[in-house]
C-alpha cells in the first residue's frame, strides 16, 4: 500500500509536468484536457475518498506552482479528488468490469465538471463573460478530458481496475 | 467523548476536505504575500527553464533544415560573386561574357561527400548527387573555398569525382592580378599543395596571387577559385610554382556542382579539325 502510494506520488509529479508542457499544447478552441484530473479520479477510485482528496490537494499544489495560480488550482483539484472519492471501488467489491468502467467515467465527468466550474468561476469572478461562454469553456474542457479518459482507460487502466 | 470520536471517524473525509479547502483559501488570500510570490516565481523559473530546454532541443532537431537553407543561400550568393568577378576581370569581352551568363546562368547542385578513397596517387570522391539531380560528366565540383575536382562518372543518385589531388587531374588557371596563365596539376605529394606549369620566365607572377579557373578549361567555367601562389622559383624555361589549394580535402563534407558547362561553341571549335571553315549557327546560339 505504501509502496503504491509512493509510486503514485512520483507519477503525480510527472503527470503534472506532462500536463504543463505536453498536454497543454492540445488546445482545441481554447480548451484543453486535464490528465491530472484523470489521475486523481483513478487514485480516488482505488484508495478511497480521503486519499483522493489528499492526492487532489497535492496535485493542486504542484500544478499551482507551475502555473502560478496556486490557490485556485489547489481548491479545484481538492474538490475534484473529493467528488471522485464517491466512486471509490472497495478492494473486496464484486462489481463487474463494466461497472468499474462506468464508475471511472462518471467519476472523471463529475470531477472534471466540478473542477472546471470552480476554476472558471473563481478566476473570472469579477470579469464574467456570458453564461454561454462559461458553459462552452467548461463543457468543452470536460468533454476533452472525457475523451482523454476513455483513451487512457482503454490503453492503461483497464487491467488495473478490472482486478 | 466517544460520541465525538464516532462523529469524527464517520466524517473525517469531510473534515479533511474542510482542512484542505481552508489551506487553499489561505493560499488564495495570501497569494500576493512575499514568501508565496517567491515560491511562485521559482516555479515560473523552473517552468521557463524546462520550456527553454525543450525549445533548444526542438531547434537542434531543425538544424539540418536550417543548414540546407543556409547552404542554398550561400550558393546563390557565391554564384553572384563569381559572375560579377568574371565580368569585372575581363572588360574587353564583357558583352560576350554577359551574353553567355545570361543565356547560361550559373546554378549549383548541392551534394555531400559520402565516400572518399585516398591512397598514394589515386584519390577519388563519391557524392550523393547523380543523374536524377541533374549531374553530368565533366561538371566542375567546388566549395566556396576552391575547386574540388570534376565529375568523371555518374549513376542515378551518385557521382564519382576526380579531385584536384589526383595524378591525372589538370586544369587551366589564370592569376587575378596580371592574367598569368598556366596548367595546374598535383604531383602526388602534399595534399594541400599543387604545381603550376608552363608559366614562362617572362611572366610577372608573384607570391600570394590568387589563381582562378581560366576560360581555356574544358570542364570548369571561368572564375572558380583554385588557390594561392605560395612559392615561385625560376627553372630553365619556366617557373616552378607551388600553389596552396583553397579547398580543404581533409574536412570535405558538402560540395557544389557547377551546373553550367563550358560554352558549346568553344568546345565545337576546339574539336573542329579545320575542314569546315564555319561553325554551324545553331552551335553559336
Amino acid at each position: 500500500m505504501i509502496k503504491n502510494i509512493i509510486i503514485d506520488s512520483i507519477l503525480l509529479v510527472i503527470l503534472c509536468i506532462l500536463q504543463q508542457y505536453a498536454v497543454s499544447r492540445l488546445v482545441i478552441l481554447g480548451a484543453m484536457p486535464d490528465i491530472v484530473t484523470i489521475f486523481i479520479v483513478f487514485t480516488a477510485l482505488r484508495y478511497g475518498q480521503k486519499q483522493g482528496t489528499t492526492f487532489g490537494f497535492a496535485a493542486g499544489i504542484v500544478t499551482g506552482i507551475l502555473s502560478g495560480n496556486i490557490g485556485i488550482e489547489t481548491l479545484s483539484k481538492t474538490i475534484e479528488g473529493f467528488i471522485a472519492g464517491y466512486f471509490h471501488i472497495p478492494e473486496n467489491s464484486h462489481a463487474s468490469a463494466l461497472q468499474k468502467k462506468q464508475m471511472f467515467y462518471k467519476g472523471v465527468f463529475l470531477a472534471s465538471l466540478a473542477g472546471r466550474i470552480l476554476y472558471t468561476l473563481t478566476l473570472n469572478v469579477l470579469s464574467l463573460p456570458t453564461a454561454w461562454h462559461i458553459t462552452y469553456s467548461i463543457g468543452l474542457a470536460t468533454l476533452l478530458t472525457m475523451i482523454l479518459a476513455v483513451l487512457i482507460y482503454q490503453l492503461f487502466l483497464k487491467k488495473i481496475l478490472a482486478k | 467523548m466517544p460520541n465525538f470520536y464516532k462523529v469524527f471517524k464517520n466524517n473525517n473525509a469531510y473534515l479533511l476536505l474542510l482542512f484542505y479547502c481552508s489551506i487553499a483559501g489561505l493560499l488564495i488570500t495570501f497569494e500576493q504575500d512575499y514568501s508565496l510570490q517567491n515560491l511562485l516565481s521559482r516555479g515560473i523559473e523552473l517552468r521557463a527553464g524546462v520550456s527553454q530546454r525543450l525549445s533548444d532541443m526542438y531547434r537542434y532537431l531543425q538544424l539540418n533544415d536550417e543548414n540546407e537553407k543556409l547552404a542554398l543561400q550561400n550558393s546563390v550568393l557565391l554564384a553572384e560573386i563569381i559572375e560579377q568577378g568574371s565580368v569585372l576581370r575581363d572588360s574587353t569581352s564583357i558583352d560576350r561574357t554577359a551574353r553567355f551568363i545570361e543565356s547560361n546562368p550559373i546554378r549549383f547542385i548541392h551534394a555531400r561527400v559520402v565516400e572518399r578513397r585516398f591512397n598514394t596517387n589515386e584519390n577519388l570522391l563519391i557524392i550523393n548527387a547523380g543523374i536524377q539531380q541533374g549531374v553530368e560528366i565533366d561538371m566542375a565540383v567546388m566549395t566556396p573555398d576552391g575547386l574540388v575536382g570534376r565529375i568523371i562518372q555518374v549513376s542515378n543518385n551518385y557521382a564519382k569525382v576526380m579531385p584536384v589531388i589526383h595524378a591525372e587531374f589538370s586544369v587551366s588557371v589564370v592569376s587575378d592580378s596580371n592574367g598569368t596563365q598556366g596548367i595546374l596539376s598535383w604531383n602526388g605529394k602534399q595534399e594541400q599543395l599543387a604545381q603550376l606549369h608552363y608559366v614562362p620566365l617572362s611572366s610577372s607572377i608573384g607570391v600570394n596571387e590568387n589563381m582562378y579557373t581560366a576560360d581555356f578549361s574544358t570542364f570548369a567555367i571561368r572564375g572558380i577559385p583554385v588557390g594561392q601562389v605560395l612559392d615561385v622559383k625560376p627553372d630553365k624555361k619556366f617557373y616552378r610554382i607551388t600553389v596552396r589549394l583553397g579547398a580543404d580535402f581533409s574536412s570535405l563534407n558538402r560540395v557544389l556542382i557547377v551546373k553550367k558547362t563550358t560554352d558549346p561553341e568553344k568546345m565545337l571549335l576546339m574539336e573542329n579539325t579545320g575542314a569546315e571553315k564555319k561553325i554551324p549557327e545553331e552551335a553559336q546560339n
